[in-house]
């Protein structure tokens, strides 16, 4: 049965990634990009393509783990054109249905059940959203599908083990998605709910310290590792660049936190209504939860858990949007099905009808106080091309293909223009000694240095117009202008002109 | 002579032994009720029961016996038996029927027998010829006698039996002379190497410690991993020790190895006595040395029950336990066998639970190991570590290793065997200074397996400093015994232990070891950079070293905090579990014990370290024992 199982899942994974490529390539043919995909899959190629590899050059102000999925990637041809964080993250959403379908078969549904629940979840937007963006939150619904298995085990099992696996799911999660603070603070009032009370009663703070040990050495580990990299502890918290503090210098431009930013009742409560409209078989979870005793409680941490995360996040100027938060739903009722016993077919009939309802409901809800980013997505689903959001950066990065001499440039502006540019050979980047020691110079001695206009980086100038201010506008001694387009200029050094 | 044949002629032997013995007044008759109750619920003669309660002495009971059978019996305290009669390779037999040759006279042999019946005398007529009258005497007269002629064999069978029958499987040499070459060819080739190519030796060399020390941490988180499922923490549960009848129970030999402690004696017979087993099928052994008068005689003065025998072991070196207990198994009875030592406080039902353990496992499994931890883990800083390393240890590591099918170094007590089998296997290692260690693995490699039953037994966690790095040093040393004893010959342990056996061993055995010396090297070295942030290491951590090395130090180190947490908080010791943070201090301890356990291996091999029990202020019987030195 289990190996017959484990072929079908296989199948259904290979089947829902095929499908999920073609989405993918519908929304990349539209002109969808993703800045946070395009962000990792530029340090992916300026780490692999430099002389010295070497994980600190990766930076220490973002979850790692996203970024070392994709590195396999980078050794597959035809995938350095920047589709490969697409691809990455659809694989690890067909990994997640992959193992739902096993775990709905342990469950003995039968396949036509199966396939009509994999359908309504993945037609779901949220979930569609979470997989086709190219960033991380496919492997944040794998891994809150794991969080929230390995609760209701607590519930059930109560072993050692449980703890373990909440622990250690919580530890993961921090090297993948920034947004584990506030699942896990959001988490530590709903331990009470379902952690044994027995052992409640007898320490409370015992429960907390095994369950909170294993991401206390993440943090710690990733402290450390800041301090010793860049001689500041505490840089992932307080650098004005790291992923770990969301969204909170865009605030100006992001509709919701204008809104609820710096509040925590309203926008929890919003995020309720919210999640309920989007997700409308969460009720069915928590009627059919209510005739399991002892599933009620988890089930009301699944319902809890990600609203009041989006609302601390809100809070705290993190979160863009509460879908940023409750697109983990789909992982949690899918986890909810597989855990709440199989009953009568009226009752399956009804949760498939109510999961069609959410994919239908969900649709409604998506723009309501949408992002650009969310803008942007939806309208490609529709069918509508955009426009490129950095033509400039499109056009360097072509340019520098073509012109490959060693050039200096700072990533942090340029993301853009190594993902077109396909590859980081011959960059000089800030990360590197070489970079370091140009800047230390007067005048840098390099073939070629593209700078870009102040401003143009909205979130703070890069290192080179910090050192050099003046470079853009008026260049430097012994260097030409030799391209100069939409926010970008190259100088190139007189010597090498004269040699090409 | 005649005296005896007069004793027991006046009664006919179908006079029940009982009523024989309440009209003899030795026995009273609400006593005889009892057991005869209680052999309605074990299933052993009343002669058994009576012993076992104490409520007939000895010699008066063994003398009803005589005229129950009508035969005479014989005092061996005031008329020895001839020692020419005795034969050193029947001494199991002796014991096993409870029977010996006692003088010829006129041509015939009398033969004194503990156990008058069919089966004894059958084996007497067959073992000594037809020519036998027989005679009645105290079984523990014939230990006494047993003991007191043929100490010189059984102290030589203690010591050499293992060495002599296989002497690749005994620590009495320290290296073998390959393994000499072995460790002598690489010295010269890292010393060849670090003279040629000084950077790249030491870039190896600190690549292959990064990478043993995360090989080492992750199998120890396989383990814990392994460990906290609850499958395989409930192996017997309390219905299936309740479903048990007493009846069919087995006869079980303790072993209670002892040295200088008087004190303790009525505290440990009151803690045996708990145990739920039919007591008629104990046979508690209190092994003592034999310049241990003090504990002889507040032995004596108890005037125990029979189920205890005082086993004197000859002073011959080395004088450690598992010659002593060596020596005691000639005289042990039981089907199955276990030890204890003399503090410990084993749950009651940890007898029925391994039966039930070892009826339920495969037949090949010969040893079953009970879980230990410590009555007095809130005493102080370091009982509180030992506590979390030991419910560690016992609790997620030694059932994992079971489940993984990888050797299980056994615990100092509370091992349980198949008599049988320890006797096939030479039992333990006297040269070993942790035989039981050796043991474990040594039943594993002969294809055999260990298993591991969820019944504690709680014993005297080391309180204080000094004594705790002696008693970790001899184990540490022992555990350097033990790997070098199994490495003599690495393919054959490949071949008997498997790939996960093979790699578990190296790990789990080597591995410990190795951890713990390279430990304080590697503090320095990491301290000595925090203080001067030199950049002297650069050379030597290139980038994959770094990060591997980077692992772990923070997750590794993290972790294996984290895992003694879960040690606690698996135990409900939830006081302890804040203490884990303090681990590192802990393990540089062991370190400083590891290095001691080195130079005593070279040195002095079989040292057998000293460490004093009975020290604790913590008293959960509310009872004051103190000994001054024990093994």
């Amino acid at each position: 049965m289990h190996k017959a199982d484990r072929l079908e899942s296989f199948l259904v994974f290979i089947v829902v990634t095929v499908l999920l490529c073609l989405c993918s390539i519908w929304l990349l043919s539209h002109n969808y990009v993703n800045e946070f995909a395009m962000s990792r899959w530029a340090k992916v190629l300026s780490v692999l393509d430099s002389p010295e590899i070497r994980i600190e050059h990766l930076g220490l102000i973002y979850p790692h783990f996203p970024v070392y999925i994709l590195m396999p990637f980078y050794y597959l041809p035809g995938l350095d054109s920047g589709a490969a964080p697409y691809f990455a993250s659809l694989l690890v959403g067909a990994i997640l249905i992959g193992t739902w379908n096993f775990h709905l078969a342990e469950k003995k549904y039968s396949l036509r059940v199966r396939i009509l629940l994999i359908l309504f979840v993945c037609s779901h937007p949220f979930f569609l959203w979470g997989v086709l963006t190219g960033a991380q939150h496919a492997l944040s619904l794998l891994m809150f599908y794991w969080l929230y298995l390995a609760l209701v085990r607590l519930v059930n099992v109560q072993d050692v083990r449980s703890f373990i696996m909440v622990g250690l799911a919580l530890a993961l999660y921090f090297f993948i998605d920034e947004r584990t603070f506030y699942l896990f603070i959001a988490l530590l009032p709903l331990i009470s709910i379902i952690a044994p009370q027995r052992m409640l009663s007898e320490s409370t703070s015992s429960v907390y310290l095994i369950i909170a040990a294993p991401l206390a050495i993440s943090v710690a580990s990733w402290a450390y590792l800041n301090w010793i990299f860049h001689d500041d502890a505490g840089l992932f918290l307080s650098s004005a660049d790291s992923s770990f503090r969301g969204v909170w210098q865009d605030t100006p431009h992001v509709d919701w936190l204008r809104a609820y930013g710096g509040d925590f009742i309203v926008p929890t409560l919003v995020t309720g209504l919210y999640a309920l409209l989007a997700y409308p078989v969460l009720l069915w979870l928590l009627y059919h939860a209510k005739r399991h005793r002892i599933l009620l409680g988890s089930t009301l941490v699944l319902l809890l858990h990600p609203v009041v995360a989006s609302g601390l996040a809100t809070g705290n100027y993190f979160l863009s949007h509460p879908m940023d938060m409750i697109f983990l739903f789909s992982a949690g009722i899918m986890a909810g099905v597989v855990l709440i016993p199989r009953e009568t077919r009226r009752a399956r009939i009804s949760l498939i009808l109510l999961l069609a309802l959410s994919s239908v409901t969900a649709w409604f809800v998506f723009p309501w106080y949408q992002t650009t980013d969310m803008q942007r997505w939806r309208t490609a689903v529709m069918g509508e091309s955009l426009q490129d959001t950095s033509p400039g950066d499109i056009e360097l990065g072509l340019w520098l293909k073509q012109n490959r001499q060693l050039t200096l440039l700072d990533d942090k502006a340029a993301y853009r223009v190594i993902v077109a540019r396909g590859d980081a050979r011959h960059l000089v980047l800030p990360f590197s000694s070489e970079y370091k020691v140009n800047l230390k110079y007067q005048w840098p001695k390099i073939e070629q240095i593209a700078v870009s206009e102040p401003g143009y980086v909205h979130d703070g100038q890069d290192y080179l117009n910090q050192r050099f201010p003046e470079l853009y506008a008026n260049g430097m001694p012994g260097y030409t202008l030799v391209y100069d387009y939409m926010h970008w200029r190259v100088y190139r050094r007189l010597s090498m002109r004269a040699g090409t | 002579m005649a005296d005896h044949q007069d004793t027991g002629t006046d009664r006919p032997g179908e006079v029940p032994l009982g009523t024989l013995l309440v009209d003899s007044g030795v026995l009273e008759q609400d006593k005889l009720d009892q057991a005869l109750t209680l052999q309605q619920q074990w299933g052993t003669r009343l002669g058994d029961i009576l012993l076992a309660k104490g409520w007939v002495r000895a010699i008066d009971f063994y003398q009803t016996l005589a005229r129950h059978n009508n035969l005479p019996f014989v005092n061996l305290l005031k008329e020895p038996l001839e020692a020419e009669l005795l034969t050193e390779d029947d001494i199991d037999l002796y014991t096993e029927y409870l029977v010996v040759p006692w003088r010829r006279h006129n041509g015939r042999l009398t033969v004194l027998m503990a156990d008058p019946g069919k089966r004894a005398m059958d084996f007497a007529r067959q073992h000594f010829g037809k020519d036998v009258d027989f005679a009645v005497t105290s079984k523990f007269d014939i230990m006494w006698e047993l003991q007191h002629n043929e100490d010189a064999y059984l102290s030589h069978q203690a010591v050499y039996a293992l060495s002599e029958h296989d002497f690749e499987m005994s620590a009495r040499q320290v290296f073998t002379g390959p393994q000499l070459l072995v460790i002598y060819l690489l010295l010269m080739l890292l010393l060849l190497s670090l003279t040629m190519f000084p950077i790249a030796t030491l870039v190896t060399v600190n690549m292959l410690i990064a990478v043993f020390l995360l090989f080492n941490f992750g199998m120890r988180a396989i383990l814990t991993w392994v460990g906290g499922d609850r499958h395989i923490d409930v192996k017997v549960t309390d219905n299936t020790v309740k479903t048990l009848d007493d009846k069919e129970l087995p006869t079980y030999t303790i072993l209670v190895p002892m040295y200088k402690e008087p004190e303790v004696i009525q505290y440990l017979a009151a803690s045996l006595r708990q145990l739920d087993y039919p007591l008629s099928k104990l046979d508690i052994k209190l092994i003592l040395e034999e310049d241990d008068e003090e504990t002889i005689e507040a032995a004596k003065k108890l005037g125990l029950e029979g189920i205890f025998e005082i086993i004197r072991v000859p002073d011959s070196l080395p004088k450690t336990k598992p010659k002593a207990c060596n020596y005691a198994l000639h005289f042990a009875r039981g089907e199955y066998v276990t030890i204890y030592d003399a503090e410990d406080r084993p749950e009651p039902d940890q007898l029925k639970k391994v039966i039930a353990a070892f009826r339920a496992a495969p037949d090949n499994t010969v040893c079953i190991q009970a879980r230990l931890n410590y009555f007095n883990a809130n005493e102080n800083w370091l009982t509180r570590m030992f506590t979390l390393e030991y419910s560690l240890w016992f609790d997620f590591y030694l059932p994992a290793l079971e489940a993984l099918k990888i050797p299980i170094p056994l615990g100092g007590t509370s091992n349980h065997f198949k008599m049988e089998v320890l006797r096939e296997v030479d039992a333990w290692d006297p040269f070993n200074v942790t035989e039981d260690a050796d043991l474990g693995v040594r039943i594993t490699q002969l294809g055999y397996r260990v298993g591991v039953v969820n019944s504690t037994t709680f014993e005297e966690a080391n309180s204080r400093y000094g004594n705790w790095i002696r008693q970790r040093s001899r184990w540490i040393k022992g555990y350097m015994q033990t790997y070098l004893v199994h490495m003599r010959s690495p393919i054959e342990l490949y071949r008997s232990l498997g790939h996960i056996g093979f790699w578990g061993f190296q790990f789990f055995i080597g591995g410990a070891v190795l951890s713990t010396l390279l430990a304080p090297i590697l503090y320095f070295m990491y301290i000595f950079w925090l203080a001067t942030d030199t950049h002297a290491y650069d050379i030597v951590f290139p980038p994959l070293v770094l990060y591997i090395s980077l692992i772990n130090l923070l997750v590794g180190n993290g972790y294996l905090i984290y895992l003694s947490m879960l040690g606690a908080f698996k135990r409900h010791l939830y006081y302890l579990i804040p203490f884990g943070l303090t681990m590192p201090l802990y393990w540089l301890m062991m370190s400083v014990a590891a290095y001691k356990a080195l130079w005593q291996l070279i040195h002095n091999p079989f040292y057998w370290e000293k460490t004093l029990h009975g020290i604790t202020s913590y008293n959960p019987d509310n009872n004051e024992h103190k000994a001054e030195d024990r093994a």
